[in-house]
């Protein structure tokens, strides 16, 4: 970690993921609750576009159309997301058209309308509201048309929820951080921001596991940063002179970490025991060298496939649960994960090596070869 | 920068010059002439057609008819830069300096010194060159202050500066004294000699006879856009000037309607605005027209302002129909039946994008619906009366106001108030910038409203009007009332007590004034 | 006989429809089921808080005023009256509430620019802000459920199978005209707009008059919050986010000029309708949001050239041209 600053520069992936979180923020303030940033998906700024999947004139079950509603198109993590949706589309031989509501809620619900009008087979939303949504998913359900929620739960009855096992996963990831910690000791929280689905959802899974399984962890500040990292950097700052003994770090999206690593280090501070979300390939180099304890791999590309997938088999007819969890996968270094299982925690975890691996075979994972039960965790 | 006088004699002749706009002639065959080190005056009365002249030098207006030559070659001023161009600098009655800007730097507006190309301007070099034009016109001014801190006077030479070094060979003033103090005023009469004796033209506009004689050579006489004559000011005298002016048979377009006057409508008492108006009294009957005449700024309009509660007033009392209105207010004089006409048609009058018919009403609707709706039917009847009995052209309660003449619209603003039925009209300029024809149709109507007991208060700067219309004439000098002529004055008379060289006689009523404000207070 | 006032008004309502018309079944032709009744009432559903938004911003245009705070004060109202709903109050009593806190704005907007002498941009750009934060912060940037059926009513119900909303803009629609062009009120504005100094004259309280405007602005923006709230089930605090442009395009489209004086409803009406129509066609499309952007753009440049050229007054642009003055300047 000493010599991976974020500063540092020498991953251009991380720039631009660092872009995307940090453009995340400032839209995910307009889109409130929505699933944005973390591995949340969905939210931003503006644009549309339209993908065809498979060869012209394919015959056969082709030509189902899935209509995206997002709120937004143009920042890079949606920009990842639908690239990989495209390869999706094409694998199952279905057409995608995208249009963004540009960070307007009334601007979606209008867009999500027009796919009811225009009788698209699957409809598929990234609400930023879940309440919001719920008079046009029934306007779909009059109308017959599937309409799937993306990364929030909106409670309307008809629509399947695609949804990641935040809560479980985070309580794992409280777990790992306290086993590392030997179970006591002070240890902070950054959160994105309140309101926001996926960030509340994560929160509860790690404050709750903390509170209930180890009475002598103190959980001494749990601290909203609108997914913002130089207000993560602030918050670990004061941290780190109001607490001197803080002993771990913790947080529901990796640039967060990062923030605070970068804070630590700046003080001085290389004993602190981190524990992320997301599977950045930038957090690799502090798995491995155990400053990072672990971290949750989702990932921009397995996001857009995996909606994609779920969204052409149900046009297709295929039966799913209400609510689906897309698969994760726990990032632990290998002597991390041995030191953990030798203290009695063990956690089905991938090495760094393998999360790479995973995060770019999406189209095997989720591709139509496989059986339905692919599509979901639990 | 060469602001050396001029060495060879410059001419500008107009020959024929004739203008139209739609609906009237500004100016019809007018030939001037004025060459280098002279100055010439240009007379006639407001509307005559002084400002459309002014505007033609100036390159905003191109004439219709007629010819411009400069030194004998045809020349066309079809934009003010072609009026720069060819040495002919306006100084208008509102100035063109921009305040915060120091005076060197208004000096150079538009052609500031420069390093070579760039727009890099060399400061200092203005600095310098201001200041030397500054001092050899002998002008007491700090090239570096702002203008904003200048007084009126100050700003005045300042305009004179920048058109000298604009190398302007002609200068054309008008009204320059109208808002100077008498010692700026001389200093003016100072700057002009110099100028004078550097080469340049003067063409000088302006009402006051005094200044007329005592700078110019000659005078060139407009009347109703016409160029009546030329008068060579050592040999002619100012009755004969002021005939030439007038000229027309005044009873014509200002014809006197009799009426019997009745009671007292209202009564104003030592008026006091704490601005131009100062001390006021006088009062108007029903079936009466007064007249308030005086200089520009003596406090005229502002006392029909004071009145209709427009502007706060410091002290005094209105008195309308025998009721002392403790605040006047528009609303509560409008629900006294009293209408007031403002100055600027423009500006106060009319609602250009509205129809006739909704101008007309404006006043009306007010309080005559039921619960806040108008009534159409009812508006378009009273309209259609108004217009047939205003002779409204063109007759249609539909068209737009700002489509309609001059004249029209003055139509439209006195009946927006006839449909209300007014006891006491107040009338601001009710004839400015419109037509002779149209003037007296406007006089014509103010009579039959004379005849019907309506009690009117009229400013006018047109003395012909005032002694034409008026049954008194109250004289306001520097914000006081300082005479009360019966009709039949002549101008000379009311020309002596606006400019305040004839005896105090109001001294008595200040007194009063005083009395009665001690009085209050006591009570 | 010239008719010279109504004129161009009838003119360009004629041109806007016809537009309105040819555009729609153009997309038609390009897009099946754009010409269905289901569409044309998500477009009236779609378009109808911008409608009644615009109607009261005619007015306030009309009387030389903007107001950009509209859409904040949509949040903000929404955020007001759900709170007071949460508070326990009857539904009644919040959908008053919602009305009240949009009237609350308004009159806010109105003494600042009216009383203080703030500009009607920069006071209603402040209140923007200031609406927009407030209603992130009463919330604490989280939509808030409403479940109140009366209060939803509004936003979520169909009358005979046309939304609510939809059938209260058209009743605004009516009121407004009447407002505009029966009523001495409405007979003020345009006196107003047209010339303060003259209405000023005639003795019409003139700041009253624009104060109310304002106020009318805050009214129809809690009855847009009303609708608003009705159809997302939920207050937002990020509700109506470009709503004021939305409204003011719609205005500038049906004719009516920033400088005041002049104006319609039903212009607007229509300028909403044929902004509302070109929206859902290119969304239908597929085509891009930059590309509706452009398109808004384009309509809006050439509603106001039409404006200052073709339709109304030729006349005005040939003076132009000609740099001939008007007879007024030929007179001192």
């Amino acid at each position: 970690m000493k010599e991976h600053s974020p500063q540092s520069g020498d991953d251009r992936r991380w720039s631009r993921r660092a872009f995307l979180k940090r453009a995340g923020m400032t839209l995910t303030l307009p889109a409130i609750s929505g699933g944005i940033a973390a591995c949340g998906p969905f939210a931003g700024g503006g644009g549309q576009s339209e993908s065809q999947g498979g060869d012209e004139g394919a015959v056969g079950q082709g030509n189902k159309t899935l209509g995206f509603a997002m709120i937004n198109l143009t920042l890079p993590f949606f920009v990842r997301m639908q690239e990989a949706g495209g390869e999706a589309a094409k694998d199952y031989n279905v057409r995608t058209v995208w249009q963004s509501a540009d960070g307007n809620i009334e601007n979606e619900i209008a867009i999500a309308e027009r796919y009811v009008q225009q009788e698209q087979d699957v409809i598929l939303i990234d609400p930023v509201d879940a309440k919001a949504f719920e008079p046009v998913v029934r306007q779909a359900e009059e109308a017959e048309t599937p309409v799937v929620t993306m990364g929030n739960k909106v409670e309307a009855g008809w629509n399947f929820n695609t949804l990641y096992p935040d809560y479980e996963n985070m309580a794992t990831v409280a777990r790992a951080l306290a086993t590392a910690l030997d179970e006591k000791g002070q240890i902070a929280f950054l959160v994105g921001s309140r309101g926001n689905y996926v960030s509340d959802t994560r929160e509860a899974g790690f404050k709750e596991t903390i509170e209930q399984e180890f009475p002598d962890i103190e959980l001494v500040s749990v601290q909203p940063t609108d997914f913002d990292t130089a207000q993560a950097q602030a918050a670990v700052e004061t941290w780190l002179t109001t607490y001197p003994d803080l002993a771990g770090i913790a947080s529901v999206s990796d640039p967060l970490v990062l923030a605070a690593m970068n804070a630590a280090e700046n003080a001085g501070r290389d004993d602190i025991l981190y524990a992320g979300h997301d599977g950045d390939a930038e957090m690799h180099p502090m798995l491995k060298d155990g400053s990072m304890v672990i971290d949750v791999l989702t990932g921009a590309e397995r996001v857009g496939y995996w909606n994609v997938a779920v969204g052409a088999r149900i046009a297709k007819g295929e039966k799913f649960n209400k609510e689906l969890f897309m698969p994760t996968y726990f990032v632990m270094a290998d002597d991390m994960a041995s030191r953990l299982a030798d203290r009695g925690l063990e956690v089905d975890a991938v090495t760094p090596e393998e999360a790479t691996e995973t995060a770019q075979s999406y189209a095997e994972e989720f591709g139509p070869d496989q059986p339905s039960s692919a599509m979901s965790v639990g | 920068m060469s602001d050396r006088p001029p060495q060879d004699v410059r001419t500008l002749e107009l020959i024929g010059v004739g203008k139209s706009f739609p609906g009237v002639k500004a100016l019809d065959n007018v030939s001037l002439e004025i060459s280098s080190g002279e100055v010439v005056s240009l007379v006639g009365e407001n509307g005559a057609g002084k400002s459309t002249l002014v505007k033609v030098l100036a390159g905003v207006h191109e004439p219709d008819e007629g010819s411009i030559r400069i030194d004998g070659h045809q020349a066309r001023l079809q934009n003010p830069d072609d009026a720069r161009a060819a040495g002919i600098s306006v100084i208008h009655q509102h100035f063109s300096l921009v305040p915060v800007l120091s005076v060197a730097e208004n000096m150079f507006l538009g052609r500031e010194l420069r390093l070579g190309r760039s727009g890099l301007m060399r400061r200092r070099a203005m600095l310098r060159e201001a200041r030397r034009l500054l001092g050899e016109l002998e002008l007491d001014v700090d090239p570096a202050t702002p203008v904003e801190r200048l007084t009126v006077g100050q700003r005045q030479m300042v305009e004179v500066c920048k058109a000298m070094l604009g190398r302007a060979w002609l200068i054309v003033m008008d009204e320059p004294t109208s808002a100077l103090s008498t010692r700026e005023r001389d200093q003016l009469y100072a700057l002009i000699g110099r100028l004078v004796e550097r080469g340049v033209a003067i063409l000088y506009i302006s009402h006051k006879m005094e200044e007329i004689f005592h700078l110019a050579r000659s005078a060139v006489v407009l009347r109703d856009g016409r160029h009546v004559g030329d008068a060579d000011l050592s040999t002619t005298t100012e009755a004969d000037l002021v005939e030439m002016m007038v000229g027309r048979q005044v009873e014509e377009v200002f014809p006197r309607t009799e009426a019997r006057s009745g009671d007292v409508v209202l009564r104003v008492e030592g008026l006091d605005d704490g601005g131009l108006l100062r001390d006021a009294t006088f009062s108007v009957k029903s079936g009466e027209i007064v007249a308030l005449s005086g200089l520009m700024g003596s406090g005229r309009s502002e006392i029909l302002e004071g009145v209709f509660g427009l502007s706060k007033l410091r002290g005094g009392k209105v008195e309308v129909a025998g009721e002392v209105l403790e605040a006047p207010s528009p609303a509560a004089l409008a629900a006294r039946g009293v209408a007031f006409i403002p100055e600027d048609r423009q500006e106060a009058g009319i609602v250009p994008a509205m129809s006739t018919q909704h101008n007309l009403g404006l006043v009306w609707t007010r309080g005559r619906g039921r619960a806040g709706f108008v009534n159409p039917r009812a508006e378009r009847t009273m309209v259609r009366s108004l217009i047939q009995s205003l002779n409204v052209r063109p007759p249609n309660p539909d068209s737009a106001v700002e489509s309609l003449s001059g004249g029209n619209q003055q139509k439209v603003v006195l009946g927006k108030w006839l449909a209300t039925d007014p006891r006491l009209l107040l009338l601001d300029e009710p004839t400015r910038g419109v037509d002779v024809g149209a003037k007296s149709e406007i006089h014509k109507l103010v009579g039959e409203l004379k005849t019907r007991g309506v009690a009117i208060l009229m400013v006018s700067s047109e003395l012909p009007e005032v002694l034409g219309v008026a049954d008194r004439v109250v004289v306001m000098h520097e914000g006081r009332s300082v005479a009360e002529l019966e009709s039949g004055a002549t101008e000379q008379e009311i020309m002596r007590h606006a400019l305040g060289s004839a005896e105090r006689a109001p001294a008595e009523h200040i007194d009063k004034r005083d009395d009665a404000g001690e009085s209050e207070n006591d009570g | 006989m010239r008719d010279i006032r109504f004129g161009p008004q009838v003119v360009r309502q004629m041109l806007l429809l016809v537009t309105t018309c040819l555009i729609g079944l153009a997309f038609g032709v390009a897009s099946p089921g754009f010409l269905s009744l289901g569409n044309f009432l998500n477009i009236g559903l779609q378009t109808a808080v911008i409608s009644i938004i615009a109607f009261a911003m005619t007015c306030v245009i009309v009387a030389k005023g903007i107001d950009l705070s509209v859409g904040s004060t949509v949040a903000v109202a929404g955020i007001i009256g759900a709170l007071t709903l949460q508070a326990g109050l009857p539904p009644l009593l919040g959908l008053f509430a919602i009305l009240l806190a949009g009237v609350g704005v308004g009159a806010l907007n109105g003494f600042l620019i009216t009383v203080i002498g703030v500009s009607p941009f920069i006071a209603t750009l402040g209140t923007l802000a200031l609406g927009r934060g407030a209603s992130l912060s009463l919330s604490g940037a989280s939509s808030i459920d409403v479940g109140q059926p009366l209060v939803l009513w509004f936003g979520s119900s169909q009358l005979l199978g046309v939304p609510v909303s939809v059938v209260l803009s058209l009743v605004l629609l009516v009121l407004f005209w009447v407002l505009l062009n029966r009523t001495v009120f409405g007979r003020w504005v345009f006196a107003v707009g047209g010339n303060a100094e003259a209405a000023r004259a005639s003795t019409i309280p003139v700041r009253w008059t624009q104060f109310l405007t304002y106020v009318l602005a805050g009214l129809a923006a809690g009855v847009g919050s009303v609708i608003t709230v009705g159809r997302l089930g939920s207050a937002q605090p990020l509700a109506g986010e470009g709503l004021e442009f939305a409204a003011i395009t719609a205005v500038i489209v049906g004719g009516t000029k920033l400088s005041g004086g002049e104006g319609s409803i039903v212009s607007t009406f229509l300028g909403a309708v044929l902004v509302g129509v070109i929206t859902a066609g290119l969304s239908f499309l597929g085509v891009r949001q930059e590309i509706t952007y452009i398109v808004t753009g384009v309509l809006i440049l050439l509603a106001v050239l039409t404006n200052q050229v073709g339709v109304s007054r030729p006349a005005l642009w040939l003076k132009k041209l000609g740099r001939v003055r008007g007879p007024e300047g030929g007179a001192e």
